[in-house]
């Protein structure tokens, strides 16, 4: 930087402070935005779930400024320190700007015809050994294309999101409680609840902002208090008013105390469990599924008597005081409990089972549907709930909460999508773990998927146990991998073909967040290069399989599958590029999609509605005067317009279709790799606040690249000691999957206790994926990063 | 050559406060931001010693001026 | 609903929060004077002191208690700072939050220097 742009740079920042004193001083008074040729508009940050909404500033086609939205419910002018930077992750040097073919292990430039082309040969080769992977960072109309493409076009159900590794447990634990996914309770709690109980969940590091909201009520002097249930220190202990350090896997044990101490002391809401609750258990514990069984009351009483507070505190290393003090505030009457929860119990090999539990706990003690009563569990994409699991991007779903094994379901997409009757298949796909091993499977050996289409995500760094299901596909020659993303990632590395993606505020959008808010957004910059929109992406490629004759993309009446039309009615190319922009195809693809959203009681506000808010929750429900109105508590006559006057509470997704949820018995089991002789450490795995995912849009952002550069792994000092490791030291990480060099930090930012070791995923060169566990849980299939044996020494 | 952020508190005077932020405006060292209520930041970026005391001196007899607060001091520069 | 009034959410960020924060790249950064400086935390640029979280100048400070952190908020302890300006490279906070103050009162400086001002407390009101 010259001595004068330094001197400039000074003088802003001499402004600035300047500027922020002056506000402060004067009452906080907003200070306009500068209004120096910035267009400002609105969109969801592109990070995590919480869901915050930004006002992005764009000059001269860039963005030049962020700022919290000051009117967004979710947080109200604040961001963390990833959402302050969001715009910086457009602008990286090396976004990938054009499609690129591997020829000879070198990706060459090829042109955007060639690769749509590539592409539709490769899938027309094998249709049926075609799969698609994305996430909960698809958009909703990017979602709901690909589910359409692949399941309604090519009667192939190998879809799947990444969500499978992140909120697959939350919705299985959801369905089956309620018979409907997704939370009941919503963001609201945290301003009303008496009592916060995080289960394993730093939400201060993962969902700051959400944090800031709760605790800012404790800076007003509230009486509010703060349980952090977790297996290592984090930021957020420091604010804790308990930190209860329980044994890796014994939160299963912790939750069926806490229905034991109930029962005991006869301190159970009989009126609440009689009138909307049953009790159910699994038929055969070795094959758990996700319905189980009904139980009655004295059965379920049996089972959980035997988790007395002795008996888990040893199972779980909490003293009795801390259950007996768990026990105590469930079984007040008076005191509002909002439990959250995230990776730590869905990322878990009995995860479908600690989700019930804890939605159990909460519903015997009547704690529910009562605002500050609420078991939630918290995203950590941007629209893992809004696409993931609304547009039911599964490989056994279908939009709109439907399943593909149900034959009315696939018939009411049939019909929706004017498909002829039995297009959709009827079973499901290979679920994430599966769809990677049989990719990385040769041919001859079974492997059954043979090209897939990823986007935006990131597998090669975020799937577990990466030698076995990312790297083995290296050296597959039949084997196909198609990648579009805007930066080159440990996925591209493999991949055969390369398409550079349109990101974030470079195209039209909508997200749904943890709390089932749908939020919107119109593109507001160019893409770089030829960067195109995912969406377009998949039309441009169903189009070209329409032209190679594939008879899946034609509907009953011969038309394309995703055929659009201007407002005279006259259908639209949009599969080429040159006419994409002529209607919003976000928006025809929300409008068709949303009617499928009526099923389950999840209506999703119209697309005009939403852009004029900073999102809303659904069930949004059109009100006599034309207007539309959230919802902030579902299955509460009080706020959710789908209870029947006079019932009160009313589960009417009911899987016993009762109106009653199910309150499940599960048993504490042991994890399938604890720590042993050889591997005497728990190796936990997560994230860090300045980092999002695999931090491949953050480490972009020099500020937040500077300040965690690289993954390291935190080990106890007396640990250390032991093993001779100082500060910073170069240690030698093992499992049984393969072994790692990091760096070691003692007393950091988490502090594990004795024998555990935690390593953040985010860094592209020290994978610690390589090393993680593929084992899942039988239901949800989602595999446990959080946990398997591990060993150190210094390097 | 150091760059000062500065917070001037106006005199509650409105017409004494205006005739200050006048003045200010017409000096070249002296940058005005925007001004809320009864405070306005002003980046001063002076020659050197004498021209910075001067500065300050100045700033605080303007009869619209109660009170000259330093907000930020500015010391990349490699000599000032 | 809750009892708690919009306008009381996130009191401490009201005003800040409608701040813009241009999107570009850090400075570079600038070689240390060699111990004649101190850094100075300014709360109102500070992550953490604006209801936010961040502990990195904390963490990655080479001097051991140069940053203390309490309630998550740090402040520069200036017996133990060296001037290194590790702290200031790497705050990920969209206006700096850390400068770099003589330790000395040096030519052109309006106001007093640190020494005088009691950098110990962060110039919150
Ligand atoms: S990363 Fe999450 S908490 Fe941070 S600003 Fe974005 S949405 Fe909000
Ligand atoms: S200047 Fe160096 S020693 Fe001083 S607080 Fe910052 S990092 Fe620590
Ligand atoms: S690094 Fe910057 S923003 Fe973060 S705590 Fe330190 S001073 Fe505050």
């Amino acid at each position: 930087m010259s001595t004068l742009e330094r001197r400039t740079f000074l003088k802003t920042s001499a402004m600035a402070a300047a500027t922020a004193a002056v506000s402060q001083r004067a009452g906080g008074a907003a200070a306009a935005p500068a209004s120096d040729g910035i267009h400002w508009d609105k969109a969801p940050c592109r990070f995590c779930g919480t869901g915050c909404h930004v006002k992005v500033g764009v000059r001269d086609g860039k963005v030049v400024a962020i700022a919290g939205h000051p009117d967004a419910e979710v947080n109200k002018g604040l961001l963390c320190v990833k959402g302050y930077h969001v715009g910086g992750i457009l602008y990286g040097e090396d976004r990938l700007k054009h499609p690129m073919l591997r020829r000879n292990g070198v990706l060459e430039r090829i042109s955007w015809d060639e690769a749509i082309d590539i592409a539709a040969r490769k899938i027309m080769e094998a249709p049926e050994r075609f799969a698609i992977y994305g996430s909960g960072q698809w958009t909703i109309p990017e979602g709901y294309a690909a589910q359409k493409l692949i399941k309604g076009g090519l009667s192939n159900n190998h879809i799947e999101p990444n969500a499978r590794l992140c909120m697959a447990s939350a919705v299985t634990g959801f369905i089956s409680t309620y018979g409907v996914d997704e939370p009941a309770g919503c963001y609201d709690d945290l301003d009303a609840c008496d009592v916060l109980i995080l289960w394993g969940n730093n939400m201060s590091e993962m969902h700051p902002v959400l944090f800031s909201r709760f605790y800012d009520r404790k800076s007003r002097g509230e009486k509010i208090t703060l349980i952090d249930l977790g297996t290592r220190r984090t930021r957020t202990t420091e604010f804790a008013d308990h930190y209860m350090e329980f044994r890796p896997q014994s939160d299963l044990a912790i939750a069926n105390c806490i229905a034991q101490q109930l029962i005991e002391r006869d301190a159970w809401d009989k009126e609440f469990v009689e009138k909307h609750c049953a009790f159910r258990a699994d038929a055969d514990l070795t094959k758990p599924d996700l319905m189980g069984v009904a139980i009655d009351f004295e059965n379920y009483k049996q089972r959980v008597a035997e988790y007395t507070p002795e008996k888990v505190s040893e199972i779980s290393g909490l003293p009795v005081e801390q259950l007996r003090l768990l026990g105590d505030l469930f079984a007040d009457p008076k005191v509002k409990i909002t439990s959250t929860w995230c990776m730590g119990m869905n990322q878990h090999t009995r995860a479908t089972a600690i989700n019930r539990l804890v939605h159990g706990i909460h519903l015997l003690s009547g704690k529910f549907g009562s605002p500050g009563n609420a078991p939630t569990s918290l995203t950590g994409q941007p629209s893992a709930c809004g696409t993931a699991r609304e547009v039911g991007t599964l490989c056994h779903a279908l939009p709109g909460g439907r399943l593909v094994a149900k034959p009315e379901h696939r018939e009411q997409c049939e019909k929706h999508w004017n498909l002829p009757a039995g297009r959709i298949n009827a079973t499901p796909g290979h679920h994430t773990v599966l769809m990677w091993e049989k990719f990385c499977t040769p041919t001859a050996e079974g492997g059954d998927i043979r090209t897939i289409l990823v986007q935006v995500t990131n597998p090669g760094q975020s799937l577990p146990n990466l030698h076995k299901l990312f790297r083995a596909k290296k050296g597959l020659d039949d084997k196909f991998l198609i990648v579009s993303d805007v930066y080159p990632t440990a996925t591209t590395e493999l991949a055969d073909l390369v398409l550079p993606a349109a990101l974030w505020v470079e195209k039209n959008g909508v997200f749904g967040n943890s709390e089932r808010r749908t939020q919107q957004w119109f593109k507001q910059v160019e893409p770089p290069g030829e960067a195109r929109e995912d969406v377009w992406m998949t039309i441009a490629i169903a189009r070209r399989l329409y032209d190679l004759g594939h008879p899946g993309m034609k509907d009953k009446d011969g038309n394309f599958i995703f055929r659009f039309t201007d407002d005279a009615g006259n259908e639209v190319p949009v599969w080429e590029y040159d006419r994409f922009h002529e209607i919003n195809v976000d928006r025809a693809l929300y409008d068709d999609y949303r009617p499928l959203t009526f099923l389950k009681h999840k209506h999703l506000a119209p697309y005009d509605v939403l852009k004029e808010h900073t999102g809303l929750r659904w069930p949004v429900v059109e009100q006599s005067d034309g207007s539309f109105r959230e919802t902030r508590f579902r299955f509460s006559e009080f706020d959710d317009p789908f209870v029947k006057k006079g019932n009160g509470i009313e589960f009417y997704h009911s899987t016993t279709n009762d109106g009653r949820a199910q309150i499940w018995f599960c048993p504490y089991e042991a994890h399938p790799e604890e720590p042993d002789e050889e591997f005497p450490f728990w190796l936990c795995t997560g994230r860090v606040l300045e980092h999002w995912h695999t931090g491949t849009m953050t480490m972009r952002v020099p500020q937040l690249r500077g300040a965690v550069p690289n993954n390291y792994v935190e080990i106890h000092p007396d640990d250390a000691r032991e093993a001779g490791i100082g500060n910073g030291d170069k240690v030698v990480l093992a499992t049984r999957r393969g072994e790692l060099e990091l760096s070691a930090w003692i007393n950091g930012r988490g502090r594990p206790p004795r024998g555990s070791l935690f390593v953040p995923f985010f860094d592209q060169i020290r994978q610690i994926n390589l090393l993680t566990l593929d084992a899942h849980c039988p239901i949800s299939k989602e595999p446990d990063y959080k946990k398997c044996a591990a060993r150190i020494r210094k390097a | 050559m150091p760059i000062n952020g500065l917070m001037v508190t106006l005199s509650s005077d409105s017409a004494l406060a205006s005739d200050a932020c006048e003045r200010i405006a017409r000096r070249p060292e002296l940058e005005r931001g925007e001004r809320q209520d009864r405070w306005l930041p002003v980046v001063a970026d002076t020659a050197g010693d004498g021209h910075a005391r001067e500065v300050h001196g100045w700033l605080e007899s303007l009869h619209g001026v109660d009170q000259v607060d330093v907000i930020l001091v500015g010391f990349d520069e490699p000599n000032s | 609903m809750s009892g708690v009034s919009r306008r009381d959410m996130f009191r401490v960020l009201l005003g800040r929060g409608r701040e813009e924060v241009p999107q570009a790249p850090p400075a570079a950064p600038v070689a240390s004077s060699g111990g004649d400086e101190l850094a100075l935390i300014l709360d109102r640029f500070c992550l953490a002191w604006q209801g936010s979280f961040c502990s990195v100048c904390s963490e990655r400070c080479p001097e051991p208690g140069a940053i203390v952190v309490e309630q998550g908020k740090p402040r520069v302890d200036p017996g133990k700072c060296t001037g290194c300006r590790v702290c200031h490279d790497v705050c990920p906070a969209p206006r700096n939050a850390v400068f770099l103050v003589a330790r000395k009162a040096r030519g052109g400086m309006i106001g007093k220097t640190v020494d005088e001002t009691r950098p110990e407390e962060p110039d919150h009101e």
